[in-house]
């Protein structure tokens, strides 16, 4: 394919000096594996040994040598060490526990890694060689990812210097952080060398700017997005305390899940959430789509229009504004508690705060749902109904037999989508507002983890809950996803 | 086409449904208007059972929201101000990425694709956000309530997918011309793209404006209070601040009900919305996808 943006470049520029990037091209296959192979091994050097930078107090010339035996050692499951035990060469001195074969299969998978990244900067490996190192590259990711969980779950990650103190410093920087730096790197690398090719470095170097364009989002992903994983992640798995820090709380394994799943009223506000989820889900599809085939089909174009401006007016309004709305009917002394001569109020009883929810979802969001479904009427082919209607169908066969068949994709979609976001479909927005009077027995996942998470401070059982309902919530909308695309052919993404 | 009895029963049935469910749509919200232009006197009167607009309207309570407190005016502005900030950057930011993400040969991209799928499909959860925005300092300033928020995926994903769709022979012809890459950004791009554009733009601008849930956990001071999240405190039981409601301010012998200054409060708080809407309403078809998917 001719690019013609480089075409129309070369054409008005003159020959110039040849840059760096062009001699290193050029260089011979020696020369080019050379320089490749040298950064490689940097980098790993650099990796192996970066525990040791950790200690900022000590002399670095003591630290280098022992670095990497120290890690080991300390994976192994040792503790404290003394130093002049450490030597060079004193690598049958470890015990080979679980943990220390975890960690020397995983050496040995960098290693694998690093003598394929040579054999293929030489050209050893034929043309399949990029395949064959990204492929490398990957297995020694995945295979650290599960070290690292195994080492987690049987709390062999020791947070503590080779001389057996947990320093606060130490327990930030140390084994695992480590860990997940080279998983990250492993990860990096396995991209890189499946997508670099001849093609791709053109076009790194033509799309320079792009690059600078996608700098913002990719730095707002990784602090505010990508960042808060990790955290969920790692918080999950760790007894939060405020003054040790997120990094500095101890690894407790599994113990926040545990806590979690025996707690009965935890089981209670889940089911309450998928309890609220499903209704919210019943009334969030059928009245939408009532509503929207008896607005097609009653004509009259111009009260339609009409009626269309004002049923999507509410769904511009926050939940605290609807709240309010609501508030205006049933406070104590206003229009309805009047009208049912009760002296109840209604927005602190139980067993109207479920149908208090519905009926404001469905004024609040009923107009604004049929959009879509509008938008697949407007689509069918009016000559369909024509030649039904010389066929002799009446309105309800037709509405039967093409007004519903037509919208089926949509529907399924909508469903699906909303049974994928079971755990999350509960709306705390509206909850917290509506239940403000009755906390105890509105409770569901989201604002369960706002009132104990983050104002009793339990951020690890809260960051727990949150990882559960992200982690399933992710697993149902991807497979439902994937059930929509082989039933109707829509997806999200 | 051929219109039988049968039809035209139908089509009054479905007219009927529609115009009473508008009705229904329609009436709370004047409700909140008569409501909020009621005198004390009426309301008593008439024990809460206001059809209709009052007889004897006051508009004392907006006289007093807004003339004799600073603090409505000033949580008015800081809705402004984050809807105005969270707006702007979050779609210089988005257009910004999606333009280097339609690019179709741009090495990495799909990478980023699946990272951007991933922040859909999976988040870090309350916690380790509000870790976060503290960690990066923006607790208690209005930042926290528009950074975090100003990359949005979805946003990127549609703006990306309706770049694609601009013909490549535009940007091609404008390249032999000598456009440069931000040139051909703002001449042919974001022209093209103007109706999305309009549609993420008030998506935007409505989340912001609604947005109180983000004030009542990232924000403790009250000076940085928006709007909703004034009106949502002026409706709390439980809410320990004193200084934001308005009880004080009816107890010193005003000639309404605190339901009055609530509901006149609350009319105050949607007014913003109600006058953009108009603007709004032909970038809903726009928008169907963008409100529908994303929910």
């Amino acid at each position: 394919m001719i690019d013609s943006s480089t075409l129309a470049l070369s054409a008005n520029t003159a020959p110039k000096k040849r840059t760096f990037r062009e001699k290193f091209d050029s260089s011979p296959n020696i020369l080019r594996g050379g320089i490749a192979a040298a950064c490689a091994l940097a980098a790993i050097l650099i990796l192996v040994f970066a525990p040791i930078f950790t200690f900022g107090d000590e002399s670095v010339s003591l630290s280098v040598g022992i670095g990497f035996f120290a890690l080991l050692k300390a994976l192994a499951g040792g503790g404290a060490y003394e130093i002049e035990h450490v030597e060079f060469g004193t690598l049958s001195v470890i015990v080979p526990s679980v943990a220390a074969t975890l960690v020397l299969i995983t050496f040995a998978l960098w290693l694998a890694c690093l003598i394929l990244g040579v054999l293929s900067a030489f050209g050893k490996l034929g043309g399949k060689d990029r395949i064959v190192l990204a492929s490398a590259n990957f297995a020694a990711f995945a295979w650290q990812a599960i070290t690292f969980v195994v080492l987690i779950a049987s709390k062999s990650l020791k947070a503590e210097n080779i001389y057996g103190e947990q320093t606060a410093f130490y327990r930030t920087f140390s084994l695992t952080a480590t860990y997940l730096v080279c998983m990250l790197l492993s990860l990096i690398a396995g991209g890189c060398s499946l997508g670099v090719n001849g093609k791709n470095v053109k076009n790194v170097r033509r799309y320079k700017l792009m690059y600078l364009f996608l700098l913002p989002a990719a730095v707002l992903v990784v602090i505010y997005n990508l960042y808060p994983m990790l955290l969920s992640f790692c918080l999950s798995l760790k007894d939060y305390v405020i003054a040790d820090g997120i990094w500095g709380s101890a690894w407790v394994g599994f113990k926040n899940f545990k806590t979690i799943f025996v707690d009965p009223d935890m089981l209670r506000i889940i089911g309450n959430t998928i309890l609220i989820s499903v209704l919210r889900m019943v009334i969030s599809i059928i009245p939408p789509i009532i509503l929207a085939v008896m607005l097609f089909d009653m004509g009259a174009r111009k009260v339609r229009k009409g009626i269309q401006t004002i049923i999507y007016i509410p769904h511009f309004f926050s939940w605290v504004v609807v709240y309010a709305i609501a508030y205006a009917f049933v406070n104590p002394d206003g229009l309805l508690n009047n009208l049912f001569s009760g002296d109840v109020h209604i927005l602190a009883n139980e067993s109207a705060f479920i149908p208090m929810l519905l009926i404001t979802d469905l004024w609040k969001e009923c107009g604004w749902g049929t959009i879509l479904y509008m938008a697949a009427l407007t689509n069918v082919d009016p000559s369909l109904h024509e030649a039904a209607a010389i066929d002799g169908a009446g309105p309800v066969k037709r509405l039967f037999k093409i007004t519903l068949p037509s919208i089926t994709p949509t529907i399924v979609f909508t469903t699906v989508m909303a049974v994928g976001n079971l755990l999350k479909g509960a709306g705390y927005e509206q909850i917290m507002l509506f239940g403000s009077d009755i906390m105890k027995s509105a409770q569901v996942i989201d604002t369960w983890v706002v009132w104990r998470g983050l104002q009793r401070l339990q951020y690890g059982l809260g960051a727990a809950v949150s990882f559960f309902q992200s982690f399933i919530g992710m697993l149902m909308v991807i497979g439902c996803n994937a059930l929509s695309k082989r039933w109707v052919g829509v997806s999200l993404y | 086409m051929i219109k039988g009895k049968s039809d035209k029963a139908y089509q009054g049935v479905c007219a009927a449904v529609a115009i009473i469910f508008a009705l229904i749509c329609l009436y709370p919200l004047l409700y909140t208007v008569f409501l909020s232009f009621c005198t004390e006197k009426e309301w008593l009167n008439s024990s809460g059972a206001i059809w209709y607009f009052p007889k004897h309207p006051t508009g004392a309570a907006y006289v007093k929201i807004l003339g004799s407190t600073g603090v409505v005016l000033r949580s008015l502005w800081v809705s402004l101000e984050r809807t105005l900030l969270g707006t702007v950057l979050g779609l210089v930011v988005n257009v910004l990425a999606a333009y280097a993400l339609s690019r179709k040969d741009l090495p990495g991209k799909g990478v980023f694709v699946k990272v951007m799928l991933l922040t859909i499909l999976f988040s870090g959860g309350l916690i380790p956000t509000y870790l976060t925005i503290q960690s990066t300092g923006l607790i208690d300033t209005v930042w926290a309530l528009v950074v975090p928020g100003l990359f949005s995926a979805w946003n990127v994903l549609i703006l990306k997918q309706f770049m694609e769709g601009i013909p490549r022979e535009l940007e091609e012809a404008a390249e032999v011309d000598g456009v440069s890459t931000v040139g051909k950004l703002f001449y042919i791009i974001l022209p093209m793209s103007k109706a999305v554009l309009s549609a993420i733009c008030m998506f935007t601008i409505v989340g912001h404006w609604n947005n109180w849930f983000d004030v009542s956990i990232y924000i403790k001071d009250p000076k940085l209070w928006t709007l909703q999240y004034y009106v949502k405190v002026n409706f709390d039981n439980t809410a320990g601040l004193d200084q934001g409601k308005l009880d004080f301010l009816i107890g010193q012998g005003s000639a309404v009900s605190s339901i009055t200054m609530k509901m006149a409060l609350t009319v105050i708080s949607v007014v913003p919305m109600l006058i953009i809407y108009p603007f709004f309403q032909k970038y809903f078809t726009q928008g169907v996808y963008i409100g529908a998917v994303k929910g």
